[in-house]
């Protein structure tokens, strides 16, 4: 214990006595995320508020929404849409025609929708409000079961929100840059010497770098989130205890995945290099610069990201104040923790940390 | 028997089927300050890490205070002082927090840490320096440093690879003489060096090693009998060497 703890303290040393580098990262990263938020802002902003957006619909005598048509349009129209009832109507032809956007069948206990394949935010629009009255219609008669599908299209985070979130979680996956700190000072002073001919073992030289660049990065992140919430935007984290508990478990998972890398590879340069592509793949897939909701990749694509539970569950629980992700979310970090660690330090012990 | 602290047998490191280390046997003994002198690639270094249990030897056993090192690892590293010819201190901390660090992989803590800091950095005149970061010192200062951060943990015998390398006479003086006063205090000492008139300067035994073998073995007197004519004639270590080798030792070295 002893050993770690005079360890850790002293690479925290060495990690804060590059103080340009830490002052850099929570810099870099505030511009950074800001910037990229408003790009991304004006991007959904435009995507959002396009022209005038017309719904046509079939409703059935029989379908269970029939009770709440007035109350269906009502909605739509509240979102800025135009609604038109048809029957026996050809929807493609007035696709086509541009008479409508997007047309909706009720029929018995469901409803399809079809519109132009350009539109799809607008058709999420659409699978918006319906879920909506879905879920209202849920809690006064407790029968109607919602398809996965449809629950995606329910979180409307505004951008902000939406992007603070993602980038938040994007730059906590990058903190474990900090052990380079570390590692290039320990290649160079041919530390590993010291290490290998005492008797402190792999777990002590693992545990020690893992326990003191994790706290660097909690203390960054949050210095970084701190600097947004107060000065650019107004974040709003849903279940702060929960969302705070799933930022730090992502970081400990990302720092102890990062680290493997610096491991592995002799070469700390090479190693961060191969890890920032697989962080980008991860974010690229995870909803971090395209939102994962209009993203038009592969669910099985998008879940191969941890970022994509981690963006989830945090943009689910800011939005809704519960995510059905949570528990996937909080097993993919566990296990990435768990894993990490385990082969860290096996292979440290192999090696002996340098 | 039981004051035998290193035996070496038929000690072998081969690398792509080269031997770096030939075959080394030799035992040193309790209280002794060995020396083992060589020319550049002569294999010193090569030995004393694989003393060290730094490097596996291809073949051969190697016994430190009656413990083989392949078995007992463990019991042995607290015993030994490793002082590496590369500077292994980081630049980016302090001249106590390198002690501190370095000491602290043994498993000490506490009180006994602060004392072994404070005794480690007196032994190598840094105490005034303690707070000072080691990449500012001069490159003495740093070859003490080096040392320090391997005697906080005590060991019973210290191992020196060209402690002296690249630094000023005073500050090697210094070193030479700290060498003296800790073997006095009761550790044994192996030192590998290529300067003739240190290791003719403190060692009591002193093994001349060139292309990973011992040519000869044993006190500067009973090296240089193995040369010279009659007792009364004057002649250095280094023409020792040459006549057993055949070559110069100052043709590697300086270069
Ligand atoms: N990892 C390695 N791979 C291949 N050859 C090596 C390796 N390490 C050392 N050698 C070779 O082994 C030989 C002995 O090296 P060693 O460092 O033991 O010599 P030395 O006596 O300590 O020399 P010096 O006085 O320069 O420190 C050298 O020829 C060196 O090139
Ligand atoms: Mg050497």
């Amino acid at each position: 214990m002893s050993r770690i703890f005079i360890l850790t303290k002293n690479y925290l040393k060495l990690i804060f006595r590059a103080k340009s580098v830490l002052i850099i990262t929570v810099i870099g990263a505030l511009v950074v995320m800001a910037a990229l938020t408003n790009v991304f802002h004006t991007l959904l902003d435009q995507a959002e508020t396009g022209e005038e957006f017309t719904i046509g619909y079939e409703m059935d005598d029989d379908s269970r929404y029939s009770a709440v048509e007035e109350f269906l349009k009502e909605g739509f129209e509240e979102e800025g849409m135009t609604v038109i009832e048809y029957s026996d109507a050809d929807p493609d032809a007035l696709i086509k025609e541009e008479k409508i956007d997007v047309f909706i069948d009720f029929e018995g206990d469901s409803y399809s929708i079809k519109g132009r394949s350009n539109d799809e935010i607008d058709a999420r629009i659409v699978q918006y409000v319906l879920y909506n009255v879905d879920h209202m219609m849920n809690g006064d008669m407790g029968k109607v079961e919602i398809a996965s599908d449809k629950i995606e299209a329910r979180e409307q985070a505004d951008a902000d929100t939406y992007y603070t979130i993602v980038q938040t979680v994007y730059f906590s996956s990058l903190c474990s840059i900090f052990l380079c700190l570390v590692y290039i000072a320990e290649r160079k002073q041919n530390i590993g010497i010291r290490f290998r001919s005492s008797t402190a073992g792999g777990a002590h030289i693992y545990l020690s770098k893992l326990l003191a660049c994790t706290l660097t990065a909690w203390l960054t992140m949050a210095l970084v989130t701190g600097g947004l919430a107060l000065f650019l935007f107004d974040i709003k984290l849903g279940c702060p205890l929960t969302s705070i508990g799933i930022l730090l478990l992502t970081i400990l998972a990302f720092v102890s995945f990062g680290m493997l890398f610096l491991i592995i590879f002799d070469n700390p340069a090479a190693a961060i290099g191969f890890l920032f592509m697989v962080l980008w793949f991860s974010g690229y897939a995870g909803g971090t610069f395209e939102t994962y909701m209009l993203s038009s990749m592969s669910q099985s694509v998008k879940e191969l990201s941890p970022l994509y539970y981690v963006n989830r569950t945090l943009v689910e629980l800011s939005v809704n104040g519960q995510s059905d992700y949570l528990g996937r979310c909080l097993m993919v970090l566990t296990v990435m923790s768990a894993v990490s660690i385990v082969l860290g330090m096996f292979i440290t012990s192999k090696k002996k940390g340098v | 028997m039981n004051d035998t602290v290193v035996r070496l047998d038929g000690l072998i490191k081969k690398y792509d089927n080269r031997a770096v280390v030939d075959g080394l046997s030799l035992e040193i003994r309790e209280g002794e300050i060995f020396g083992l002198l060589g020319p550049n690639g002569a294999g010193k270094s090569t030995t004393m890490n694989m003393i060290c249990s730094l490097l596996k030897p291809t073949a051969g056993q190697i016994e430190l205070f009656g413990y083989n090192t392949k078995t007992d690892n463990k019991k042995i590293k607290p015993l030994i002082g490793y002082i590496p010819q590369e500077l292994a201190i980081y630049g980016n901390l302090k001249a106590w927090e390198n002690v501190e660090l370095f000491t602290s992989l043994y498993g000490i803590k506490g009180q006994a840490l602060k004392d072994a800091i404070d005794e480690s950095l007196e032994f190598v005149k840094l105490s005034d320096k303690r707070n000072a970061f080691a990449k500012t010192f001069s490159g003495g200062m740093k070859r003490r440093l080096n040392i320090a951060c391997a005697l906080g943990h005590k060991p019973k015998l210290l191992i020196f690879d060209e402690p002296t390398v690249g630094i000023d006479p005073q500050s090697r003086n210094f070193i030479l003489e700290s060498i003296k006063a800790a073997n006095k205090k009761g550790a044994t000492v192996i030192y590998t060096s290529h300067y003739m008139e240190e290791v003719e300067a403190i060692c009591t035994r002193i093994a001349i090693m060139d292309n990973g073998k011992i040519i000869a073995i044993g006190t500067k007197n009973e090296l240089k009998d193995m040369v010279r004519k009659n007792r009364d004639e004057d002649i250095s270590l280094e023409e020792v060497f040459l006549t057993l080798t055949g070559k110069k030792l100052r043709d590697y070295t300086e270069g």
